[in-house]
């Protein structure tokens, strides 16, 4: 959703008619769809009540179960409909010619589709797939064979309309939204009658609105299932059900009255299915379309060969790798459908302008000669140009950008500089123009011409390798790898120790030194923000690999493998960076004594330490090494661990609980309750599967101030005691020049003299992009340098004076940290080398004062994504000294009217402390703090 | 408190109070901004009385053929004086037998069934005898009827099931008919069960209290029996309710602001519906209309899910053009501007924008000026 589809609502609303937006059909039609309208018997969990399905719109054939009793008849004729229906397509197929990649095959020429009206038709028919394939078959009868072979149907197509951009299975109201904007919500968009009334209204009615009113009249409105009216039930079918318990007698009579009585239910909808689909079938398929259609043909191929070879019914729920595989594969199909509609549709790009993720804009110039000179220090032939945009930017200098006029040249973002009245984003061509010998100057534009630009497609093209079934690594309840014999090392002598510093030199010691004596494969350790988990990373990794075999760190971003990097060579480390192709590491690493580079295992033999992202380490196969070290394991998801579970026999994962879970792209309840749901986080797995494991704490914060930590600890880490390793006195703020008694200057007096302030702007409702509240950041950064704050703490005890790159302005969205940066270049050119960023970027990094957008200012409602504890726990603990809070008033109303309707996924435990826990104990303080701007 | 009472009685009118129930409670923490639905909910009165007075459609009945299942479910579940059931309590909450009595609160002294404050009484002697004394069996008590004060007034509510265990805990029991499939359920339907359990752990904990025994021996943690896969056997789940008790207790505490919200009523405003001798309402509908539009209403699109009236407040929303009608993204997308015409005046140039409608009305011209690029073929 966006900016561009709101706006078309409210004009939706406005004028009372439906407006069309992408003109382009991205999901593939069927000359011959099966049309399949469900209905369910109220009260069950899947009994079906009739069917209605065909694929002539004049002739529909109506199933019916009977009230009670065996659905089996009904079960075997809709079975035997709908697998003559695919059977016609199994008919006709193709040869494909071998490839580098794969041998020659057969592939069918078309494949079957279904249509059903809504998402809910097609849950349905997820779970009565599911009930059926998993029927027991009663002496091989060909009734409960063919039952259970349409289980296993319904569940092929049911899975495969979990993946975006496929069309096997398609719920039409979703379809017609993706191509008409109604005046009413997406909420009544999804009941049939209503949304076709808007988009479709019959002739003579007045208006989209009065057609939808019409066809909301209680007398005449029919839903479109699965469920059938409560109404409905009671005063029609209760009847005929309770006349049919009655006696043998009547069961034929109210059978046949049963049948007259839903044919005339369905039949409107059912007329509705087919007016949609002639409507979406006027509409010319995108470019996309046809190739998406291809992949499906192919899949359909494969489960046929799959039911003729095997035959197996799909299991009740996925294992941990088939688990993993269908989540990378949903966000592989939702990226490649994006990417594609992108560089198909104009309409999806102008919805992409008004989000920030693509702009337009006219060329200014053009440097067709330009040259570049990479890491090989050759010049390399790279054409530049710049393009001026008044389009709002969610981009930085380094993406990678496609257009869908050139659609195989790229080009990468080299600088943005925000003007009075637009933008100027310099590109560089880097791949597509050719060569200067053969040139293909059609990727350069002329000056003057009209350029959308779009993020280019990630590289999606391979599904990257898993573990096989039985080969499922310890840490997510497979096999135990055998442990060797290992010497007993005899423990440090205990002394008391005097100081916080020596207590926590103590506890990470005590650490370090289990590890070679460790008998269970794993150690988790929890360490609060800022307690020193990167140097028991540091003491890990050197203590492991002195015992002669290297150890491999698995981080989990680019940026945090090359810090790690950097502080293990630091130590005379013989260290090793394992890095994709198409990455580069940071010259500064480069230039280290003792770092190698590799992009390939083998290339890296004399390295002690071996440092790597989870995504680079999981291409490396049969490898294996003693001990892993895992980096920020809390913000690994689960299924990253399952692919690098194969490279270790024991491992230390260390991380902190109380941050920002790891996140996908997709929404799904598919694995929810699984101990090895592949979107949880790797701790979170790994604990479940793994229950023994021993869990260790740190329990000093060497970052957070003594003014924080009580209120961190009690808000986010329940579970997790610490304290702060300075004393008050040691970590202060002093101001050189006086301030203006503004509301900024009281507070950075009162953030100086307590570690908090919040400064609190007149309440109002406001867009995300709350200029003034961004102003307010900006001046408060600007009062610190301004003011010449000297800021002593136990690394700097003297003091020393804070610069721009000791602060920063934490955000919740990405949208507002551009927004900021924007501003910042244009107002502020003192404050350059200010961090503005959003949570989620700003985990794991420290800073003397921390400016921090309150999540919730000026909010209308207190959504889950601006409640979630993590974020705030983020934003709340990044600071040495102090942090500063600035938001509109009005949070305290706003989090009492939250409404607590989340739904509840048995098995799950709950978050604790939850978002709106965390949210008023923070706010609680911070209200001893606040100051009125 | 009598007055806040006579008030509420007022504003219902001559028809006898419609009982809160843990559905009702349920609600408060669904739309707990909405005063129209609180003070309606307070007073007891029949929404869905008012809605078929009204002509206005009516969703949320109940389905009979749904309600037969339920009843069949928990007929099988309870039979035999609770065998099944005792059988999977045993499994999920380690209750050891033979000792476990059963009781049916129904049907008190011989006459089925009794009054609810017979019933309520009852219950309080079993529930407070079997806490006090731990020599006596484990206890399942059916039917049970608990108080919980809701703004002041009692409210008579009914779980399924309070079962008794041995670490001197008390759990509620649900018994639902929406199936466990695989080890999961509908997760709005479990919510809802979930916020409804909750109802019943906090009277519980009221009715310990009262007795003079410490609230913490009702478990956080509550039982849900449901139907198995695609079976009519049942399932036992122990869910935690922790968090759906501590809101429901947070919006239950929030009803101290009723009297405020009575306060800013027109005097005499009433729902009552004004019944004929033959139970016919006669309230002229204009009027009915009028009086539900006094208090504020807080609607959004997911109303239609859970309240009677949601069409009531949905029309009165449309009609003036606000922009809450179009779902919560729209609503965040121009957060800061409640109306659809204003909304659409400040992008075509039509109105300026005051100070604080700045950003917004950049961002909505922005996409004006994208949309006429893409109608004009140049995106």
């Amino acid at each position: 959703m966006s900016l561009l589809t709101t706006l078309l609502r409210m004009r939706a609303a406005a004028t009372g008619n439906a407006l069309p937006t992408s003109r382009l059909r991205h999901l593939h039609l069927s000359d011959r769809p099966l049309m399949l309208l469900p209905l369910k018997q109220s009260g069950t969990a899947d009994r079906p009540l009739a069917v209605m399905l065909g694929t002539d719109p004049a002739r529909p054939e109506l199933l019916l179960a009977p009230p009670m009793g065996s659905t089996t008849p009904m079960l075997t004729a809709l079975a035997s409909s709908v697998t003559a229906y695919i059977e016609e397509h199994q008919r006709r197929s193709e040869h494909l010619p071998a490839t580098s990649t794969k041998p020659a095959r057969q592939r069918f020429l078309d494949a079957p589709q279904l249509l059903v009206p809504n998402p809910y038709a097609v849950a349905y028919l997820n779970t009565l797939g599911r009930d059926l394939r998993l029927r027991p078959v009663d002496g091989g009868s060909v009734e409960s064979c063919s039952v259970r072979r349409l289980g296993q149907w319904l569940t092929f197509f049911a899975g495969r309309a979990e993946l975006p951009g496929t069309s096997a299975l398609i719920p039409l109201t979703g379809f017609l939204a993706m191509h008409w904007v109604t005046g009413q919500s997406p909420l009544e968009d999804e009941d049939m009658a209503t949304l076709l009334a808007w988009i479709d209204p019959p002739r003579h009615t007045v208006s989209g609105h009065q057609a939808a009113l019409a066809a909301e009249d209680p007398a005449t409105h029919r839903s479109a299932g699965p469920a059938t009216d409560p109404a409905f039930d009671t005063d029609y079918l209760a009847p005929l059900f309770r006349a049919y318990r009655a006696g043998p007698r009547e069961q034929a009579r109210c059978l046949n009255d049963l049948r007259v009585l839903l044919a005339h239910y369905m039949q409107p909808t059912w007329e509705r299915m087919w007016q949609a689909y002639t409507l979406l079938q006027a509409l010319p398929e995108a470019d996309g379309t046809r190739r998406r259609w291809k992949r499906e043909r192919t899949e359909f191929t494969d489960i046929t060969a799959y039911f003729v070879q095997d035959g197996r019914p799909q299991p009740a729920r996925d294992n941990a790798v088939a688990a993993a595989i269908g989540l990378t594969r949903r966000e592989h199909a939702a990226a490649a459908f994006d990417a594609e509609r992108a560089l198909d549709d104009p309409f999806t790009r102008a919805e992409l302008r008004t989000t920030g993720e693509a702009f337009g804009g006219t060329v200014t110039s053009v440097d067709a000669d330009h040259l570049a000179y990479g890491s090989s220090k050759r010049a390399q032939w790279r054409p530049r140009f710049t393009v001026s945009t008044t389009d709002p930017l969610r981009l930085e200098p380094g993406r990678i950008l496609a257009c869908h006029t050139h659609r195989d040249a790229r080009y990468t973002i080299r600088a943005i500089t925000p003007r009075d009245s637009d933008t100027l984003v310099d590109l560089e061509v880097t791949k597509g123009m050719g060569t200067p010998a053969r040139p293909r100057h059609t990727v350069l534009p002329d000056t003057g011409a009209f350029l959308v630009c779009t993020l280019a497609p990630d590289h999606y093209h391979r599904m990257p390798q898993f573990p096989l079934p039985d080969q499922i690594p310890w840490t997510h309840a497979g096999p135990p790898h055998p442990l060797p014999e290992r010497q007993r090392v005899k423990a440090a002598p205990h002394s008391p120790p005097p100081s916080p510093h020596h207590r926590e030199d103590h506890a990470q010691r005590a650490i370090v030194e289990q590890l070679h004596t460790l008998t269970h494969p794993g150690l988790v350790v929890d360490a609060p923000p800022g307690a020193g988990k990167t140097t028991l990373v540091i003491h890990a990794a050197q203590t492991l690999a002195h015992c002669g075999a290297p150890c491999i760190v698995i981080t989990q971003t680019n940026t945090q493998a090359d810090d790690l990097v950097r502080r293990l060579a630091r130590r005379h480390l013989p260290t090793a960076r394992l890095i994709a192709a198409e990455r580069t590491v940071p010259p500064d690493v480069l230039a280290r004594p003792g770092v190698h580079v590799g992009h390939r295992i083998e290339d890296l033999k004399t390295a002690h330490v071996i440092v790597g992202t989870a995504m680079k380490w999981a291409t490396v196969r049969d490898r294996r090494w003693p001990w892993a070290i895992i980096d920020e394991a809390y913000q690994m998801r689960s299924d990253a661990l399952l692919r690098t579970g194969h490279l270790f026999d024991q491992a230390l994962f260390v991380g902190d609980p109380g941050q920002l879970d790891p996140f996908s792209t997709i929404r799904t309840h598919r694995w929810a309750g699984l101990p090895h749901d592949p979107m949880n986080s790797a701790v979170t797995v790994l604990l479940a599967q793994n229950r023994d494991l021993p869990v260790h704490t740190l329990t000093t914060s060497w970052r957070l101030p003594p003014t924080a930590v009580p209120l961190i600890r009690d808000a986010f880490y329940p579970f997790t005691p610490f304290e702060a390793a300075s004393h008050q006195t040691e970590r202060t703020l002093t101001f050189t020049a006086m301030g203006r008694r503004t509301p900024v200057d009281k507070a950075l007096e009162t953030a100086a003299r307590t570690g908090w302030a919040l400064l609190e702007l007149p309440a109002r409702t406001t867009h995300r992009i709350d200029t003034e509240a961004f102003h307010t950041a900006l001046e408060t950064a600007a009062g610190l340098l301004h003011r010449q704050t000297t800021a002593s703490c136990d690394n700097h005890p003297q003091g020393r004076i804070l610069e721009p790159r000791d602060l920063a302005i934490g955000v919740a969205h990405r949208s507002q940290a551009h927004h900021i940066n924007a501003l910042l270049a244009r107002h502020y050119p003192r404050l350059h080398g200010v961090t503005v960023d959003t949570a989620n970027r700003l985990q794991g990094r420290e800073f003397s004062v921390s400016i921090v957008l309150h999540p919730l200012s000026g909010r209308w409602d207190a959504s889950a994504f601006h409640l979630e504890a993590g974020r705030l726990c983020v934003l709340a603990s990044r600071h040495r000294h102090a942090c500063i809070a600035i938001t509109r008033a009005g949070i305290a109303p706003l989090l009492d009217a939250h409404p607590s309707n989340d739904p509840i996924h048995l098995g799950v435990t709950s978050k604790t402390p939850d978002g709106w826990e965390a949210h008023h104990a923070v706010l609680a303080h911070l209200a001893q703090h606040a100051i009125r701007a | 408190m009598n007055s806040l009472a006579a008030r509420l009685d007022a504003l219902r009118g001559s028809s006898p109070p419609v009982p809160h129930t843990a559905k009702t409670l349920a609600a408060l923490t669904a739309n707990p901004e909405c005063d129209r639905r609180a003070l309606l909910d307070a007073a007891g009165v029949d929404k869905d009385a008012l809605a078929a007075h009204l002509n206005l459609p009516r969703p949320l009945r109940t389905s009979a053929i749904a309600l037969d299942h339920g009843a069949a479910f928990e007929r099988r579940v309870t039979a035999q004086d609770g065998a099944e059931l005792v059988r999977l309590l045993r499994e999920t909450l380690d209750l050891t037998l033979p000792e476990v009595s059963y009781e049916d609160v129904n049907a008190v002294g011989g006459r089925e069934p009794s009054s609810l404050s017979l019933r309520h009484t009852h219950t309080c002697n079993l529930v407070l005898g079997a806490a006090r004394d731990k020599t006596r069996a484990r206890t399942l008590l059916n039917h049970p009827v608990l108080r919980l004060t809701v703004a002041g007034h009692p409210a008579y509510l009914e779980p399924d099931i309070v079962a008794f265990q041995h670490h001197e805990t008390f759990h509620i029991v649900e018994i639902k008919s929406f199936p466990v499939i695989d080890g999961q359920a509908d997760p709005a339907k479990a919510a809802a069960a979930l916020t409804q359990a909750a109802a019943y752990v906090l009277a519980l904990r009221e009715l310990l209290t009262e007795g003079g025994l410490p609230p913490e021996r009702v478990s956080n943690r509550v039982v849900l029996v449901n139907p198995r896969d695609f079976s009519h056997r049942p399932i036992a789940t122990l869910a935690d309710a922790a968090q759906k008790i501590k809101s429901l207790s947070r919006h239950l505490g929030r009803l101290r602001r009723l009297p405020d919200l009575l306060d800013q009523l027109p005097p005499s405003t009433t729902f009552d519906l004004a019944p004929d001798c033959e139970a016919n309402p006669t309230r002229p509908r204009e009027e009915l209309a009028a009086a539900l539009s006094a208090p504020r209403a807080h609607y959004s699109p997911g109303c239609l899910h859970h309240c009677e009236l949601a069409h009531f407040c949905r029309n009165a929303a449309r009609h003036q053009g606000r922009t809450e009608v179009l779902g919560t993204t729209v609503r965040d997308d121009v957060a800061g501007i409640d109306n659809i015409a204003l909304a659409l005046a400040l992008t075509d140039g039509h109105q300026h924008p005051s100070r604080d409608r700045s950003d917004i009305t950049q961002a909505l011209r922005h996409s004006q000026r994208v949309h006429a690029d893409f109608l004009a073929g140049m995106t």
